[in-house]
This record gives structure tokens, C-alpha cells and sequence, in this order.
């Protein structure tokens, strides 16, 4: 399944599903025949398809948990630092940092040199974290 | 590059700590994309049809007329227990 390297990409532990903007209806069935050999798979042994992000997996049992309730989004993913850790060490080093911030604190927090992780990160996050404002303010509860 | 590191981004002014925690980190997990916004996602959301049984049993409902022809060999090698054909 992972070996279709038109459709996903491999990080450095787990493979992750190539999110292009446009897709053609046979890919989208074979997303959808992906999804249930990941099922499957889940049920009959009792793991996730290695190596298969099991965020992905995380994030598919959130979906039919909330079937018919709405569509899973960000919030969802708002797990523990532990877990992140014991499930994807690398992921974990570049979080720990952004984890620490006390809610007043600013990114500009983040401009220490030598670079950290997290600043590393959020210097090539630049164009969304813009985005994510623009989406994020009118929400803003005072 | 490194204009971050020169604009303030006030956390206060966001909705909430979580969200940003979740939403970088949902980001770098899954190599910067909006996966639950993507077509792919709602595809694999769709096949990964999980059902709950009374008994606590859980099964997979296929349907198995809708699949690609690779995928029926792999499908009969798995026990009907936690398959539901349609």
C-alpha cells in the first residue's frame, strides 16, 4: 500500500498520505480501499499497518467515533506530549519546546540562537502561522 | 525566512493554547497539510467504516463491488469475523 509512492510520502519513521488539491475519482477509491485495509488490518491483529502514521490511524478511529457528529479537525489532535513521544521521538523533540510556552508567552520567545527546534520549525511554518491568524482571530474569546 | 522570529505573536490573541499545540503539531506530524480538510482523508475516513456492535464486537463494513480489483485477494484472506460484506 505505502509502496505507491505517488500517494504517500515516507517521513523518518512512519508514511504519511500525499494531500494533493485535485484527485481523480479512481484515486479517491483507492483512498477510500486504503482506508479499509487499515480497518482491517486494526481489527484482525489487533496493531496499526506499520508503517502507516498511527496519527492517521488516531485520527481515523476520532472520525468514526464522531461519524454523523462532524468532521474531525485540529482540536482532535491535541494529545499528550508522552504519547506524541512514544509514538514519534523525533516529532516529540521539535513539540517539547512550543509545549513549555505559557500562554502569554510570544513566538518571539522563539529568536535565541543557536536555533532550537521548535524555532527551526516555525521559521519554515511562516506562511501558515499567517494563515492560521487570519483563520484564528475572529474566533478570539476575551 | 525569519520573519517569525521578527513579528510578536501574541498567544493571548488566539483561542486557545490547545488549539495552536494541536494544530502545529497536526501540522508537522502530517508534513504541513490540512489532512481532515483533504480529499484524501474524507476517502480514507469513508472506507475505514467501523461498526460497534451491541456485543462489543467491532467490524469492518466493505463494500466489496466498489473496490479495485487488487484489493480482492487481500480482502478473502481475511476472516469473515471482523469483515462485513456488502
Amino acid at each position: 500500500m505505502v509502496d505507491d509512492f505517488s500517494l504517500w510520502k515516507h517521513g523518518e519513521t512512519w508514511s504519511y498520505p500525499i494531500c494533493a488539491p485535485v484527485i481523480n475519482p479512481e484515486t479517491e477509491l483507492r483512498w477510500t480501499t486504503y482506508g479499509s485495509l487499515c480497518l482491517i488490518h486494526l481489527l484482525t491483529l489487533g496493531a496499526g499497518p506499520d508503517p502507516v502514521s498511527p496519527f492517521l490511524i488516531y485520527l481515523l478511529l476520532v472520525s468514526a467515533t464522531k461519524r454523523g457528529v462532524g468532521l474531525v479537525d485540529a482540536r482532535d489532535m491535541n494529545i499528550s506530549l508522552q504519547s506524541i513521544k512514544d509514538l514519534d521521538q523525533a516529532s516529540a523533540d521539535i513539540l517539547k519546546d512550543w509545549m513549555r510556552l505559557k500562554h502569554t508567552d510570544n513566538l518571539h520567545s522563539m529568536e535565541y540562537t543557536p536555533p532550537s527546534p521548535l524555532s527551526t520549525f516555525l521559521a519554515r511554518f511562516e506562511y501558515q502561522v499567517v494563515i492560521s491568524l487570519v483563520l484564528f482571530v475572529p474566533d478570539v474569546k476575551h | 525566512m525569519g520573519n517569525i522570529q521578527r513579528t510578536t505573536i501574541d498567544i493571548r490573541t488566539v483561542q486557545s493554547h490547545a488549539d495552536w499545540t494541536a494544530h502545529f503539531l497536526s501540522r508537522e506530524l502530517f508534513q504541513y497539510a490540512e489532512i481532515w480538510n483533504s480529499r484524501q482523508f474524507q476517502a480514507l475516513v469513508e472506507g475505514f467504516n467501523i461498526e460497534f456492535e451491541s456485543s462489543g464486537l467491532c467490524l469492518a463494513k466493505v463494500n466489496v463491488s466498489n473496490y479495485p480489483p487488487f484489493v480482492n485477494g487481500v480482502l478473502d484472506s481475511y476472516p469473515n469475523e471482523v469483515i462485513r460484506r456488502s
